[in-house]
C-alpha cells in the first residue's frame, strides 16, 4: 500500500505541508527500507523500536566502528566513582536484533534528496526513509586563540570515553590549593545540566582530596536548568565552588594554550585545569546534507521528527530543534520511539499518531544526592509544547518532605536505576 | 502512602483492557488491527525509558511487569490527582499529570499482563 497525499495531509506532517511532496513511502508490493545513521541513544532506539513495531521493514543502522561510551554518568567517572569502562556500550545485542542490520562504518556523505548514504567502505545505501541522528559537533569559532594545542590543554570531554579518562587524569593532577575552571556555553547545547553536575562531582572529589582547591564555573548565560537546586547544593556542600554568569562578565572570549590561560569579558584566569565546554551545533553529517538550513541545528516537525528542510529525512536527538525538549539521552530515546512509531504507521499507509514524548534529567550533586527535572510533551496548534502540569523539578531543601537528604538520596538511587534501564532500552 | 481503592477501580482495568489506544482520535482501531503500536504501547515504551525494557525495573526504579493492575492504577491515579511535588516521587507526579484516566487503566492492564521475569532478549522476537 502506498501513502497518498491525502493521507499525508491527514497525518499532519508539516514536512509534507511545507516542503515538496516526498512521494510514496515505499513502492507498491515491496517492503519498506529505513536507514538509520548514528547509533547513539536516538538512532539505536529508533532502529530497535522500528524493527519491533514494523517487522517487515528492512531496518539498517549504521554506526561508527570503534568504541562508544555513554555521556550519561560520564561525570561519575570524572570523579572516580565509576570506571570509564562501565560506560562502554556493547553493540552485540543490536547486531543480533531480528529485522535489524547493523553496519559498523563511517558515513562519509548523505544525499538527502535521493536518500542515499555513502559509507567509508565504498558502499552506497538507499532507503525509503532516512533517520539521521549524528549528535553534536563542538564549535570553537567564538573562542579566540582556539587551536589544536588548546584542544589538548582545555579538554571538554563532551564525548565520553578516552576523553573522560583524560579529564579524570587531569583532575587528579590538580595540586591542593589549585584552581579548576569549567566554562559552560550559552544555550542550546548537549545535556543542559551536564556542566553543573560535572562541577558538583569534581568539587566533591576536590573536597576529599584537594581540600584547599577552588572550582569556578564561568557561564555564558545568567540562568541554567535546575539552577536553584544546584546553587542550594553548592552552598550547603561546596564552599570552594563559585559560579559566575554572563552578567558577571564570565562569557569565555579567548584562550592562550601556550600560557594555559583563559579570558572572559572581565577577567583573566591561570587555572591548573580548565575544562572548556564550548558552543555546539548539529553533527557534520546533518549540516553537510543541508538539514540545518544554515542554522546549525535541524528543524523538524514534531510528530515523526521529519525534516522541514528535506522531506523523507528524519532528524533525532541532539541535532534536532525539538524545543522545549532538552538535548538529553532520555529525550533522544523518547524521540527515537516516537519516530519509529510514526514510521510504522506511515509504512502501513496510515496517518502517524500523536507522539508520546517524555524526558527526565537526573543530575548528581554528590555521589548520594540527586536532583531531577521531568516533563511530558505533546503537540498543540502544530507546535511541540510541555503538557500542562507535567513540568517540574525536585523540591528545594526547605520544601522537601520528609527532608532534603531523604529526597536527594532517593533521586540519586533513581538516577542509577534510570541509567541501567535506558542503556538496555536503547542498546538491548 | 495510603490509597483507597473502590470496587469501580477494581473493575475498570478489566473493562478497559481491550480498548487500548482509543485516544488515537479514531485511527487506533485500524492501527491495532494491523499490529501497529497504539497509544498504550507508545506510552509504555516511554515508561520503559526509566523502568527498563518490558517494565522489568532496574535497581531503585521498580519493576512494573506482572504487578497487579489494581495496584498500578491506584498508584498512578493517586499521583495524577496529587499536587504534592515535595517528595521523592515528584517525577511520577509530573508524568501522571500527562495521563488520562483511560491511559492509567490501559497502562495498568498492559504491565499486569507482562511477564515479570521475561527473558531479556530480543526485540522483534516478541511479536
Amino acid at each position: 500500500m502506498t501513502l497518498s497525499r491525502r493521507q499525508l495531509l491527514r497525518a499532519g506532517l508539516s514536512g509534507a505541508l511545507l516542503a515538496p511532496f516526498a512521494g510514496p513511502l515505499r513502492a507498491a508490493g515491496t517492503d519498506a527500507r529505513v536507514l538509520v545513521l548514528g547509533g547513539g541513544f536516538a538512532g539505536a532506539t529508533a532502529a530497535r523500536a522500528l524493527a519491533r513495531w514494523s517487522p517487515r521493514t528492512r531496518v539498517t543502522l549504521v554506526t561508527a566502528p570503534g568504541g562508544y561510551w555513554t555521556c550519561p554518568f560520564s561525570n561519575t567517572a570524572v570523579a572516580g566513582l565509576e570506571s570509564v569502562d562501565d560506560l562502554a556500550v556493547d553493540y552485540g545485542p543490536l547486531g543480533r536484533t531480528p529485522g535489524l542490520e547493523l553496519i559498523r562504518a563511517q558515513v562519509v556523505a548523505l544525499d538527502p534528496v535521493t536518500r542515499r548514504a555513502t559509507l567509508d567502505d565504498g558502499r552506497v545505501l538507499g532507503a525509503d526513509r532516512v533517520v539521521v541522528a549524528p549528535g553534536v559537533d563542538l564549535d570553537h569559532r567564538s573562542i579566540d586563540g582556539w587551536n589544536d594545542a588548546a584542544e589538548a590543554r582545555f579538554p571538554a570531554a563532551w564525548e565520553a570515553g578516552p576523553a573522560t579518562t583524560e579529564l579524570r587524569r587531569r583532575l587528579e593532577a590538580v595540586p591542593d590549593g589549585g584552581l579548576v575552571i569549567i566554562t559552560a556555553p550559552d544555550n542550546p547545547y548537549r545535556c543542559p545540566p551536564g556542566p553543573y553536575e560535572r562541577a558538583s562531582l569534581m568539587a566533591w572529589w576536590l573536597q576529599q582530596h584537594r581540600p584547599r582547591a577552588r572550582l569556578v564555573i564561568l557561564d555564558a548565560k545568567d540562568s541554567f536548568t535546575k539552577d536553584a537546586l544546584f546553587k542550594a547544593a553548592w552552598a550547603a556542600r561546596y564552599p570552594n565552588l563559585s559560579w559566575l554568569g554572563r552578567a558577571d562578565g564570565a562569557t569565555l572570549r579567548r584562550v592562550d594554550a601556550a600560557a594555559g590561560t583563559v579570558h572572559t569579558d572581565f577577567d583573566d584566569y591561570a587555572p591548573d585545569l580548565a575544562c572548556v565546554i564550548p558552543p555546539q551545533r548539529a553533527g557534520s553529517l546533518a549540516r553537510d546534507a543541508g538539514l540545518d538550513g544554515g542554522r546549525g541545528w535541524c528543524p523538524v516537525e514534531p510528530r515523526a521528527f521529519e525534516s522541514t528542510v528535506t522531506p523523507g529525512i528524519h532528524v533525532l536527538g541532539d541535532a534536532a530543534i525539538a524545543n522545549p525538549m532538552p538535548k538529553s539521552a532520555f529525550a533522544a530515546n523518547s524521540q527515537g520511539k516516537a519516530c519509529a512509531a510514526a514510521l510504522a504507521w506511515l509504512i502501513e499507509g496510515r496517518p502517524a499518531p500523536d507522539p508520546v514524548l517524555m524526558n527526565t534529567c537526573y543530575s548528581l550533586v554528590a555521589p548520594d544526592a540527586g536532583i531531577a527535572i521531568a516533563a511530558s510533551y505533546g503537540i498543540r496548534n502544530g507546535a511541540l509544547v510541555s503538557l500542562d502540569g507535567t513540568t517540574g523539578v525536585s523540591p528545594l531543601p526547605t520544601d522537601a518532605r520528609p527532608d532534603v537528604e531523604t529526597v536527594r538520596g532517593a533521586e540519586a538511587r533513581a538516577a542509577r536505576g534510570w541509567y541501567r534501564s535506558i542503556v538496555r532500552d536503547a542498546f538491548g | 502512602m495510603r490509597v483507597r481503592v473502590g470496587i469501580a477501580s477494581l473493575l475498570l482495568p478489566v473493562l478497559l483492557a481491550g480498548c487500548a489506544g482509543t485516544a488515537d482520535s479514531g485511527t487506533a482501531a485500524s492501527g491495532a488491527a494491523a499490529g501497529l503500536p497504539g497509544r498504550t504501547e507508545r506510552l509504555a515504551a516511554a515508561c520503559d525509558g526509566c523502568h527498563g525494557p518490558g517494565g522489568r525495573g532496574s535497581g531503585a526504579v521498580p519493576a512494573l511487569a506482572g504487578r497487579s493492575a489494581t495496584l498500578l492504577a491506584a498508584r498512578l491515579n493517586a499521583w495524577r490527582t496529587s499536587d504534592d511535588v515535595h517528595g521523592a516521587d515528584q517525577v511520577m507526579v509530573r508524568f501522571a499529570h500527562g495521563l488520562s484516566a483511560d491511559d492509567v487503566d490501559a497502562l495498568a492492564s498492559h504491565y499486569a499482563r507482562q511477564a515479570a521475569e521475561a527473558p531479556p532478549a530480543r526485540p522483534g522476537a516478541t511479536r
